[in-house]
C-alpha cells in the first residue's frame, strides 16, 4: 500500500498522510471538530435517505414523514437525523469553547476563526430550515417567528419573507435544507479544514509542546469517540424518539424550540420578536470581534483572563435561561 | 495504466449515443401525463388516494407503540451498544509499544 508512487509515478505515498502532529491531539478536547465532521458525514448520509421519501409541500410534508416512519427503521432513522444535528450543535458550541479557552482564534489562525463562525451560523440554519420541513406544528411556529421577524428587516425584510411566505415554504425550506445550506457546507468546511492543515494544531496554552504522535493516532481518537458519542446518540434516538407534533393548527403556540434556541426564546418573552434578530447579530459580532479584542501572544494577559472569564460567565448564564424556559410553559410570542 | 483507463473511458462516452441509437426502436411518440408517472398503487386519481391515505394513517403515537412492540429496538440498541464499547476499546485498550 505504501508503495503507490513506485507503481504510478506519483510522488506521494500513504506514509505522507501520517505526518507528526503534537501529542495533546489525543486530548478528547482536540478531537471534537473531527468528531462533529464525522457527525456531518452521519447527518448527510441519513438525509439523502430522508429525501428520497419526503414529498416537501404544506399538504403532504407531514403525512410523507408519517408514512417513512411507520416502518421501525424509518422510524429510528428520522430520530438519529435529529438527535444527530441537536448533538453537532453541543459537539460545535464544546469545539469553540475550547478555541476560545485556549485562545487559539489568535494570530495566523484568525482566518481560520471566521470560517468557524460562518459553519457554526450554517449549521444552526440547517436546524431551523430542517424543524419547518416536517410541516407539523413545531415547524409551522418555526416558520411563523422567521416570517415575523424576516419582516422587521429593514429595506429587504418584507421582500425576503414574500419570497419564504405562501404554499410554496415547505419547497423553499426543502431546497435550502437540502441543496444551499449543503453547498454553504462545503464552501465553508474546505477552506476551515485547509487552514487547519497549514496552520497545524494550536498549541496548549503556556506549555511549549515539543513530543509528537503520528497523525494516525489522532484520526483514531476521532474514531473512538465518534463511536462513543454516536453510538449512544443511536440509542437515545430509539428510546425517546424525536417527536413528530400534530397540525399545523393556526394561531396555536403550543411548542417551544430545540434547547439551543431557547436563549432566544427567553428574550422573546422580555423583548418580542425582534430580539431574534437583534441577539443572533450581537453574538456573531463578539465572535467576529473576538480575535481583535485578544490578540495578543501572552496567554496570561488580563486581557485573556477576561475573555476566558466573561465567556465563562455568558455560558451559565444561559445555561440558566434554556433550562428557565425549558421547566415555563409554552408563551405566545406571534400576532398570528 | 491509468491513462490507458481514461483513454478506454473516453471512447466509451464517445459510442454511447451510437449505442443508444442501435436500441431505437420505431415507438410511438406519446406524450408523459402525470398518471404515467405515478405508480400503479396510486391509481388515476391522486388527490382522492392521498386523503384516503390520510384518513387511514396511524397517528404518531400509535406508530410509536407499533415500533415499540417490534424488535427493532432491540437491534438498534444492541448495535448501538456494540458501537459504544468498540469506541471504548479504540480509546482505551493500550497500545503495544514498538522497541
Amino acid at each position: 500500500m505504501d508503495d503507490i508512487k513506485k507503481q504510478d509515478g506519483m510522488s506521494w505515498s500513504l506514509k505522507d498522510f501520517n505526518y507528526s502532529v503534537p501529542e495533546h491531539a489525543k486530548r478528547f478536547g482536540y478531537t471534537v471538530g473531527g468528531v462533529t465532521l464525522i457527525g456531518f458525514v452521519l447527518l448527510i448520509i441519513s438525509g439523502i435517505i430522508m429525501a428520497f421519501f419526503l414529498t416537501p409541500t404544506t399538504g403532504q410534508a407531514r403525512q410523507s414523514v408519517l408514512e417513512f416512519a411507520s416502518n421501525p427503521w424509518g422510524f429510528w432513522l428520522r430520530s438519529f437525523h435529529r438527535w444527530l444535528a441537536e448533538a453537532v450543535v453541543f459537539l460545535i458550541v464544546l469545539h469553540m469553547s475550547r478555541i476560545i479557552i485556549t485562545g487559539s482564534y489568535r494570530g495566523k489562525r484568525k482566518l481560520n476563526w471566521f470560517f468557524g463562525i460562518g459553519l457554526f451560523v450554517i449549521t444552526l440554519t440547517f436546524l431551523f430550515s430542517g424543524t419547518v420541513v416536517k410541516w407539523d406544528q413545531e415547524g409551522y411556529e418555526a416558520y411563523g417567528h422567521t416570517i415575523e421577524s424576516l419582516g422587521m428587516i429593514p429595506l429587504i425584510g418584507a421582500s425576503l419573507a414574500k419570497f419564504i411566505e405562501g404554499s410554496a415554504v415547505v419547497m423553499r425550506m426543502f431546497v435550502t435544507h437540502a441543496i444551499v445550506l449543503p453547498s454553504l457546507l462545503l464552501l465553508f468546511l474546505i477552506p476551515h479544514m485547509v487552514l487547519m492543515k497549514l496552520n497545524g494544531l494550536s498549541p496548549l496554552p503556556g506549555k511549549k509542546t515539543t513530543r509528537t504522535i503520528p497523525f494516525s493516532e489522532h484520526v483514531k481518537k476521532i474514531f473512538g469517540w465518534s463511536l462513543v458519542i454516536f453510538g449512544l446518540i443511536s440509542f437515545l434516538a430509539m428510546q425517546f424518539p424525536a417527536v413528530l407534533y400534530p397540525g399545523p393548527f393556526v394561531g396555536a403556540e403550543i411548542t417551544k424550540p430545540p434547547w439551543m434556541f431557547l436563549v432566544l426564546y427567553q428574550f422573546e418573552d422580555w423583548f418580542g420578536v425582534i430580539s431574534l434578530l437583534i441577539l443572533p447579530l450581537v453574538i456573531v459580532l463578539g465572535l467576529i470581534l473576538l480575535p481583535y479584542i485578544d490578540s495578543g501572544e501572552d496567554d496570561y494577559s488580563l486581557v485573556r483572563k477576561i475573555v476566558v472569564w466573561g465567556y465563562l460567565i455568558i455560558v451559565a448564564v444561559f445555561i440558566i435561561f434554556i433550562i428557565h424556559v425549558a421547566i415555563s410553559p409554552p408563551v405566545h410570542h406571534l400576532m398570528m | 495504466m491509468l491513462i490507458r483507463i481514461i483513454y478506454v473511458t473516453l471512447i466509451l462516452i464517445f459510442l454511447s449515443p451510437v449505442a443508444a441509437s442501435a436500441h431505437n426502436d420505431k415507438k410511438e411518440i406519446v406524450k408523459v401525463t402525470t398518471t404515467d408517472t405515478m405508480s400503479p398503487k396510486e391509481g388515476n386519481n391522486y388527490i382522492i388516494d392521498s386523503l384516503e391515505r390520510a384518513e387511514k394513517q396511524k397517528g404518531f403515537a400509535e406508530i410509536a407503540k407499533d415500533v415499540k412492540e417490534s424488535t427493532v429496538p432491540t437491534v438498534i440498541k444492541a448495535l448501538s451498544l456494540a458501537a459504544i464499547i468498540a469506541g471504548l476499546a479504540f480509546l482505551y485498550i493500550p497500545k503495544k509499544k514498538q522497541s
